[in-house]
């Protein structure tokens, strides 16, 4: 395999992948022409009042995970129109998918990977005169899902 | 240090297998474990 190019590591070479078998066991395959493609991590807080001092300190739990972005959409033969059409219907019917974010191509060594599985949580498809179709959708971990999301990186 | 293997369908159709080294997970989520089953009562013995 080839090392990925040097140099930015956001931009529009950043891809996403998704899978319908969970685990990371399946074959990824590639969501074309998507943007602005963003993991949303936060973690949990709550403040407490610090024992024995004059102010508020902040207790940090577990982060939460949503993936982001814009599918951009025109009816045509080359993979766009049957990946959004199984998006669509997997928003529609609750499935839980696997998806992977890359800095690139996932098949370039020392690209880096963000996992999670998770349902289709908002579907907007906004439908412009003359323009593309854009979907912008929102991913949530599935609570009755024991996949941990992860972070890694491709080695080889 | 857990590497994953994962299989890769690109736009051409050609299916390629990479290998990621997985950072920041503390553990893999498991499902809970089944409770063990309450010991069963022992009787009082009479008097």
């Amino acid at each position: 395999m080839t090392d990925a190019a040097a140099g930015s590591v956001l931009g529009d070479d950043c891809k996403l992948y998704y899978s319908a078998t969970l685990g990371g066991a399946g074959t990824l395959t590639e969501v074309p022409v998507i943007i602005d493609d963003t993991l949303n991590s936060e973690r949990r807080a709550v403040e407490s009042n610090c024992r024995g001092d004059a102010e508020v300190g902040e207790l940090i739990g577990k982060p939460k995970h949503t993936i982001t972005g814009t599918i951009l959409l025109k009816r045509d033969s080359s993979g766009v129109g049957a990946t959004f059409v199984a998006l669509r219907d997997a928003y529609t019917a609750g499935t839980v998918l696997h998806f992977a974010m890359a800095t690139g191509d996932i098949t370039y060594i020392g690209q880096y990977v963000f996992r999670m599985e998770g349902r289709l949580k908002r579907w907007e498809q906004s439908q412009p005169d003359n323009d593309t179709v854009k979907v912008s959708f929102e991913i949530t971990k599935a609570g009755d899902n024991t996949y941990a999301s992860n972070f890694s990186t491709v080695t080889s | 240090m857990r590497v994953d293997e994962v299989k890769v369908e690109t736009l051409a159709g050609e299916t390629v297998t990479v290998k990621l080294q997985v950072v920041g997970v503390a553990k893999t989520s498991q499902p809970a474990a089944e409770p063990e089953p309450e010991p069963a009562p022992v009787a009082e013995p009479e008097e």
